[in-house]
């Protein structure tokens, strides 16, 4: 799988680190002083990760918590991300990340207590302020939260922690079915893990290198009978000629899986893409009909369906939900500050 | 169409150069070739060269070129790659003044799946080798210059290699044992690029046939397109067919058949194939044109952000009787701003 693995120099002894060499026995390792005076330094093309995927490990420095953009998760309650990995090893063709660091190889950062210590320096420094509000983190702002944990092992740490912060809740958001690692802790309702979903035709189309929306269905059927918390969040929505028909079955099969009542949120946002990565993905994925649709430029400076295409989009899926069961409010619109700001007039 | 051939010494060329009958061509300095397939370029060695070079003679032939080759020997920096051993690169990057170039620059060929660093001097010793062994497989001193110069005229690269020497301490001797070997290594080269050559000629086979109604389209004397639309008819072909809607299908005989310009012929036919690719955008304008019909029944002029994006509406109208004066004002007391707004906020059906 990773064709090269370097390790920063201090953590060649690391228990984590000789675990997950013992993994990948064929993979060449060269040590190095830090990751990044490797990884990003020169502009490896995003997709060479399908042919030549290294694995970076080291130790994340600087700000390791951070403040999530507006709209980032549910409204009235701060939202943070904290950084334990780079990149992932899905191939979704909407995806970010594909514009974002110059290199698709994955980084771990191996350091969770200091980010654990970061984590409850700031819920407590927010507390201090509004000990009413429940302070959010989210896992995954770069990479997906499961997909690796079997190799990263870092899920005992952040259970762990916020088994002492109740007044603080972890996302743990994923495409993945690599419950595994999950299922060995204890659940906690502060720690909520979220599937992104798509209906099954564009998933097999859009979100490539990742598993079906049947297994992830499963797994989220699993995990809630395990008492776990779950979250769901469609996004990106991608509009085509089956758009009403394909959200049905989506919302039919997320029901059959998860009761209404027991989904904590449900978040909505339609494709999206700064402008380098719209160029990007025309680079990347120039066969796709992703970009076959009309984009313009959105308020935010973002290229996005036109507002009335995607407040339309968004009102049916929202009524569709509804007339599921979902709470109204437990349906937020991601990373939609304006459309948020129509939709609750129209919806 | 040709095929450039790029080395650094005429060494590394010899073989190439006595397969094809090769003739040097009067250029501003020594070093290009041409054959009836082919230019050969000797570039020099260093990035500095083999960059000015390569862009003079695609700035001169460039319409004539369909991919540049850059071919030669390289050192390896990775222990597993063996003397002799011939490689397609994958991505190049550079190393200059111990800094590292941001950008590379990548081949389309899928079957290569090495990457080499162009540095601007020569690499000599192991600990240079080693620092560089984090990022590629190889190391010479022409490739990114080359692939750069392609890559601004938007022309394909591939990179062809033999290694020269192994991931061990070297000295300037060895430029001069390479030099006794160039003839093997010319030779070896020409042998894999003969057979890349058979192979991406079956590979061009099987490539599609691409659409023809776009060039249908554009020599129909029934239509006439401006250049700017003739690159908006081909987007929107591309994109219809990105979508999975079988041109042969679309059915555009009622515009071909009105009594119209040619220009207006065309831009209506744009329109159709716009509403086909995107027929949502016809629901808002039909939805926005609903709503602005008394406006339009008084003939006042409605303009909107043609994006839908921005919620504003522009009226023009010009009143030449009382009669007009009061037709619009009757008009604008039904008008509902709110109505027309919700448009935008999603409600079209």
């Amino acid at each position: 799988m990773f064709e090269v693995i370097y390790i920063e120099n201090q953590l060649s002894n690391h228990p984590r680190v000789l675990e997950i060499l013992k993994k990948f026995p064929h993979s060449e390792v060269k040590l190095i002083d830090k990751v990044e005076n490797v990884f990003g330094r020169v502009k490896k093309p995003y997709l060479q990760k399908r042919t030549n995927l290294n694995l970076f490990l080291g130790e994340k420095k600087g700000q390791l918590v951070k403040l999530a953009p507006p709209a980032y998760g549910l409204e009235g309650e701060p939202h943070y991300y904290f950084v334990h990995a780079y990149n992932c090893i899905y191939e979704c063709n909407y995806c970010y990340l594909q514009g974002y660091f110059h290199s698709p190889d994955i980084v771990l950062y191996l350091n969770h207590e200091e980010i654990a210590v970061e984590i409850k320096r700031t819920a407590e420094l927010y507390h201090a302020q509004h000990p009413e509000h429940k302070v959010w983190f989210h896992a995954g702002e770069y990479s997906d939260s499961l997909a690796l944990t079997h190799l990263s092992g870092e899920l005992s740490h952040y259970f762990n922690l916020f088994k002492d912060l109740p007044n603080c809740n972890l996302e743990l958001r994923t495409k993945s079915v690599n419950t595994r690692e999950l299922l060995k802790e204890t659940p906690l309702e502060n720690v909520i893990t979220s599937f992104s979903l798509s209906p099954a035709h564009r998933s097999k189309l859009n979100d490539l290198k990742t598993p079906p929306l049947k297994q992830r269905l499963a797994a989220i059927n699993e995990l809630h009978l395990k008492g776990f918390p779950i979250g769901i969040h469609f996004d990106p929505i991608i509009y085509d000629d089956q758009f009403i028909e394909s959200y049905e079955d989506l919302c039919d099969q997320l029901m059959q899986n998860i009761d209404a009542d027991s989904i904590r949120y449900i978040s909505l946002g339609v494709v999206r893409f700064t402008k380098e990565v719209y160029q990007k993905v025309q680079k990347n994925y120039p066969d796709s009909d992703l970009l076959a649709q009309e984009f313009v430029r959105s308020f935010d400076n973002k290229i996005r369906y036109s507002r009335p295409m995607r407040l339309w989009m968004l009102a049916k899926i929202k009524q569709q939900l509804i007339e599921r069961g979902v709470q109204a409010s437990k349906i937020y619109l991601c990373m939609e500050d304006n459309d948020n700001e129509q939709a609750g007039i129209e919806l | 169409m040709k095929k450039l051939l790029t080395f650094a010494h005429r060494g590394e060329a010899q073989a190439f150069i006595e397969a094809h009958s090769f003739k040097a061509l009067d250029f501003f300095f020594d070093g290009l070739f041409e054959s009836e397939q082919y230019y050969l370029l000797i570039t020099g060695e260093g990035p500095h060269n083999a960059s000015e070079k390569t862009i003079s003679v695609l700035a001169k032939y460039k319409e004539t070129i369909s991919e540049v080759f850059n071919i030669g020997i390289a050192g390896s920096l990775n222990p597993k790659i063996k003397k002799n051993e011939l490689l397609w690169i994958r991505t190049a990057f550079a190393h200059h003044a111990e800094k590292l170039e941001f950008k590379s620059y990548s081949s389309p060929y899928k079957g290569a799946h090495h990457d080499c660093m162009t540095a601007y001097g020569r690499v000599l010793s192991l600990e240079e080798r080693m620092t560089l062994s984090h990022f590629a497989d190889l190391v010479d001193r022409e490739l990114w210059a080359v692939a750069s110069a392609a890559q601004f005229f938007k022309i394909p690269i591939y990179a062809l290699k033999i290694v020269s020497d192994e991931m061990v301490e070297s000295s300037e001797d060895i430029c001069k044992f390479v030099k006794t070997e160039a003839i093997f290594f010319s030779q070896k080269l020409l042998a894999e690029f003969n057979s890349h050559l058979k192979k991406d000629g079956q590979k061009e086979t099987l490539k599609p046939v691409p659409h023809n109604l776009l060039s249908s389209l554009l020599a129909d004397s029934d239509f006439y397109f401006t250049t700017s639309q003739q690159r908006k008819l081909t987007s929107l072909l591309d994109n219809l067919e990105k979508k999975g809607v079988n041109l042969i299908q679309l059915n555009f005989s009622t515009i071909k058949n009105r009594e119209i310009s040619p220009k207006d012929r065309s831009r209506l036919l744009l329109q159709y194939f716009n509403d086909e690719l995107n027929p949502m955008a016809k629901m808002i304008r039909e939805a926005l044109a609903k709503k602005l019909d008394s406006l339009d029944q008084a003939a006042i002029h409605c303009s909107y952000d043609p994006d839908f994006e921005q919620d504003w509406l522009q009226l023009s109208m010009r009143v030449q009787s009382s009669r007009d004066l009061e037709k619009i004002k009757n008009a604008l007391k039904i008008f509902s701003y709110e109505d027309f707004k919700s448009v935008f906020n999603g409600q079209i059906e």
